[in-house]
């Protein structure tokens, strides 16, 4: 462009030094202009930036289907209703490790009106739930399995039409809801559940556990208010003063006079002669019917549901089976439950390697009393269980997050000192913030020659899971991560899933008087190398590969067996020959153990935990992600096949007779939960009330029913006026740096 | 030649500084209209309680007072103006047509910026007291309920008949630079007792 110019008009036109004067004036200008922009934009995006940040954060797919009923399930309607009652009925029949239970809930609606109950309750996380009955007094009516949708719309069509129904939904692995429509004044309706699950072995004890009571849930600020997807989504927010409720529904004040109470028995037929029995948090009677079983039976009648049953079964000495293989026969294929345990280590020559050991300790509210208690002498015996050589850290959390140092630290005297003064003076309350907890002990990786484990305390009452599970997956490497669940209720389903991915071992305590005895078998399980790549070996005649869930076998801890199970299709139990090699690793010592699989225990219910066993590694499949439309379409399937509830599939019965007249509406009732034993009403919803508290009371505008609401358009209301604030500072700065600059040009020029 | 670098400089730098200058002006008339309306606003509501009806505050004003907003806990006072447009949200608070009115049965919706007018929202907590002056003089009374972020775009109206709830709304989150955001956050209340006469 100058060449054009300089060759056509100006050169002629004006004197050379005036051209000169214009061109670089005109460049200055253009500069100055081109920098003002770049600054804007630079300002812009530093504007920008927090904001779009801010949308990141918030998580995407929090909206979830929180049980609801139906029709009028307005609070105004809470006050005036009584809700239904409830009573349940707890029979387990144990065979070998192979536990079938059987629950029957009373609804019993004690109001004059049409009612819908909606109870939120506990099942263990690798329940198999296979069926569902509807008794109308002799009346029976099976339930069916459908998908999740197409069941929820079945039992809406049904109570809208005035039928019986019943709908069994699972909101996590380890918490189900059942729904009952259409109790009619003074009736009482019985739902029947029944599930498959399997006892658990380790160190030498069986147990099964039982749990009676969903723990209030904490739900992350962020994850609460995002969700979208209308009202029933952002249901936490509903409830009212002095009244608890989680995400999962209202929560029963200690003060209210009514249980929902529960009765229990347990006939156990251990296979082997037994050497003792307990149940560490019930009063039992135990009747001995012959050498290997035993029936149990709660020996003051009816107890609260607000504390894990746990029943737990030492086999007499030498009688403990080294390996068990419970088996049954499903159209033509074999399945296959596989508990063996591996020979101990040589104890002496075992290498213990140095360790770095990072405690997090849950200080939130939900721990306060006893819990609390319990996890504090658990870490302090951990901190006993310390060589000099190790090195170690605490981190504490609630709403928020601290720790005793900045990062590990020698076990020495004086350190271990401050340790356990660090954890006494601990209290718990607050909110139950763990995700920056787990970032901070395992952001850092294991150093080579050290193990890095994180012995993780906390009753788990959290809702966001799942962000929690995919945090562990991401951050893992070499770490090593034991989760330790503490008090009457814990989320057995976090414990047990966040050590799988951890691969580490979960470890219940339920009272103080536990804590010595379960934190030495978890420190001499930590003290030790794991077992590590076992597999299994098939005869010849399984060529077509046995479907073995979990796969790979996880690694294994001191005391822990191997526990599988397996599919062989097309072949039937007494087509079963030779044996099944199982073998392994410890440190450089390699073992095998040859199993026959001629001489099988058969017992029904093992396909039902074949089948969840492959649903639990279908869902699994998110961390190495599968997206989840492929394992929605492969779990469903196997749910559907096996009739199991799950997270993409209900049961649902439903009573083809109208009885609701047609002028008798319906009302919707929560049941309220207990609250777990131990726990303080005011410090776990007094400690969410803190934070919680403007969400905890009426939000008119979201109480979205859907017939009474109508769409609101909001206008806009915030004004760019702090941006052009920014602006304005940004354009000043720079303009006053230009000022700048030409002085000193000027002063340059006045002395040149 | 240099002399007539060093002179562009300094121009363009003052072109730099008057363009800052406009900008902390645009910012500056933002809040001052913000501010200054209020206090117009306050002898438009005086004549409201009068007996006047729609009350411009200004002779080119397209809204009136419909309410006078108090929080006593807060030292909080607002004139609520007719019909939530954005020219009228930049003198105050407004109403949202199609709701009940303020202190009547129904729900009621305000709006107002989160960066002026309903800034205090954030400082809202559940059951503090929220006074309501209708254009007839008598007060309502209101006590703060729960509060949520909410998706705009999908917002939806509840009705509790037989109740008076009010429900107040700013954008989301507060401390954000750019407008424009579909987030919400709503703050609610309801009444209690019966509405008090006398005006004050």
């Amino acid at each position: 462009m100058p060449h054009v110019t300089d060759n056509l008009t100006f050169t002629g036109v004006f004197p050379p030094r005036t051209v000169a004067f214009c061109r670089s004036a005109v460049a200055t200008v253009l500069a100055t202009l081109c920098l003002a922009v770049l600054l804007l934009l630079l300002g812009g995006l530093f504007v920008l930036a927090p904001t779009r940040i801010s949308f990141a954060q918030t998580p995407q797919n929090t909206a979830e289907a929180v049980p609801a009923g139906l029709f009028f399930h307005a609070d105004r309607e809470e006050a005036a209703l009584e809700a239904p009652l409830l009573k349940s009925e707890v029979q387990i029949a144990v065979n070998g490790t192979v536990a079938r239970v059987k629950l029957r809930q009373h609804f019993l609606n004690p109001s004059t009106a049409w009612v819908e109950g909606v109870y939120v309750f506990p099942l263990p996380e690798r329940s198999a739930v296979d069926r569902l009955i509807l008794w109308v007094g002799e009346k029976r009516i099976k339930g069916q399995i459908l998908e999740r949708a197409q069941a929820r719309k079945a039992y809406d069509t049904a109570a809208a039409k005035g039928q019986r129904a019943s709908l069994l939904s699972s909101e996590r692995p380890n918490v189900f809801t059942t729904s009952v429509a259409n109790i009619g004044p003074g009736q009482e309706v019985v739902v029947e559940i029944e599930y498959q699950d399997a006892a658990r072995f380790d160190d030498g004890l069986y147990s099964l556990r039982f749990p009676m009571v969903v723990a209030p849930r904490y739900s992350p600020p962020g994850s609460l208010e995002m969700a979208q997807d209308g009202a029933t989504a952002l249901a936490p927010v509903r409830g009212t003063p002095g009244r608890g409720r989680d995400l999962f529904g209202p929560v029963r004040h200690p003060d209210d006079p009514v249980p929902s109470p529960l009765s229990l028995s347990v006939a156990l037929d251990a296979g082997v002669p037994l050497a003792g029995i307990e149940s560490p948090y019930h009063a039992v009677n135990i009747l001995e019917t012959d050498a290997r079983r035993r029936l149990v039976t709660l020996a003051d009648g009816p107890v609260p549901a607000n504390r894990d049953f746990v029943l737990e079964w030492r086999p007499a000495l030498g009688g403990a089976p080294l390996a068990s293989v419970f088996a049954q026969e499903v159209a033509g294929d074999s399945f296959l439950l596989v508990t063996l345990l591996p020979p101990a280590g040589d104890r002496e020559a075992v290498v213990r390697p140095p360790r770095d050991v990072i405690l997090v300790i849950d200080t939130s509210g939900s721990m306060h009393g006893a819990s609390m208690a319990q996890a504090k002498t658990a870490v302090l015996r951990a901190l006993a269980g310390l060589r000099p050589e190790d090195r170690f850290n605490v981190i504490r959390f609630a709403s928020g997050t601290s720790s005793l140092f900045g990062d590990v630290r020698a076990a020495s005297a004086q350190n271990l000192r401050r340790g356990a003064r660090f954890v006494e003076t601990l209290k718990a309350e607050g909110g139950t913030q763990m995700m920056p907890a787990l970032i901070k002990a395992l952001a850092k990786p294991a150093q080579v020659g050290r193990l890095r484990q994180v012995l993780f305390l906390t009753d788990g009452a959290v809702s966001n899971e799942a962000e929690l599970f995919e945090i562990i997956a991401g951050l893992l490497g070499e770490t090593r991560l034991f989760t330790v669940g503490i008090g009457s209720a814990p989320n057995s389903y976090f414990m047990r899933k966040a050590s799988e991915l951890g691969h580490g071992s979960f470890t219940h305590i339920g009272k103080v008087e536990e804590v010595a005895a379960r934190m030495d078998s978890l420190l001499s399980k930590l003290e030790q190398a794991a077992l590590t790549g076992l597999t299994t070996a098939w005869p010849v005649w399984a060529e077509t590969g046995p479907e073995i869930y979990p796969s790979p076998l996880p690694d294994l801890y001191d005391g822990e067996p191997v526990s599988f199970t397996a599919r062989v299709p097309g072949m039937g139990l007494a087509a079963l020959k030779g044996a099944l090699t199982l073998g392994g690793q410890r440190g450089d010592q390699g073992w095998s153990t040859p199993l026959a699989l001629d001489s099988l225990h058969p017992a029904e219910g093992v396909a039902a935990i074949w089948a969840r066993a492959k649903i639990a590694q279908i869902e699994d499949g998110v961390f190495a992600g599968i997206d989840e439309e492929t394992r929605r379409a492969a779990a469903l399937k196997v749910a559907l096949d096996h009739r199991l509830v799950t997270k993409y599939s209900s049961l649902v019965a439903i009573d083809p007779d109208p009885v609701r007249p047609d002028d008798a509406a319906l009302h919707s009732q929560d049941i309220p939960r207990a609250l777990p034993a131990g726990w303080d009403f005011d410090h776990v919803f007094g400690a969410q009330v803190k934070e919680m508290k403007l969400r905890a009371l009426p939000a008119p505008l979201l109480k979205t029913a859907p017939f009474d609401s109508a769409p609101i358009s909001l206008p806009q209301t915030a004004t760019p006026a702090a941006l052009h604030a920014l602006a304005a500072l940004a354009l000043v700065c720079g303009g006053l740096y230009v000022l700048l600059l030409s002085r000193r040009l000027g002063r340059a020029h006045g002395r040149g | 030649m240099a002399a007539a670098k060093h002179w562009t400089l300094a121009g363009a730098g003052a072109l730099l500084i008057g363009v800052g200058l406009w900008q902390a002006g645009e910012s500056a008339y933002i809040e001052a209209k913000a501010w200054l309306a209020q206090g117009l606003l306050s002898e438009a509501w005086a004549a409201t309680l009068d007996g006047e009806r729609q009350v411009k505050p200004w002779p080119w004003a397209d809204t009136w007072p419909v309410a006078r907003l108090q929080v006593p806990a807060l030292g909080i006072e607002r004139i609520v103006l007719a019909g939530a447009s954005g020219r009228t949200l930049a003198f105050g608070p407004a109403h949202l047509d199609g709701t009940a009115q303020a202190g009547a049965p129904g729900h009621a919706v305000l709006t107002g910026h989160r960066d002026t007018h309903f800034r205090f929202l954030r400082d809202l907590r559940p059951g503090m007291e929220l006074r309501v002056q209708g254009s007839d003089g008598a007060w309502h009374s209101y006590r703060t309920g729960g509060s949520t972020v909410l998706d705009a775009r999908r917002a939806r109206l509840s009705q509790d008949p037989g109740q008076r709830d009010l429900t107040l709304v700013t954008c989301y989150p507060f401390d954000a630079l750019v407008p424009g955001g579909p987030l919400r956050y709503a703050v609610s209340a309801r009444a209690e007792g019966v509405p008090a006469t006398a005006a004050q």
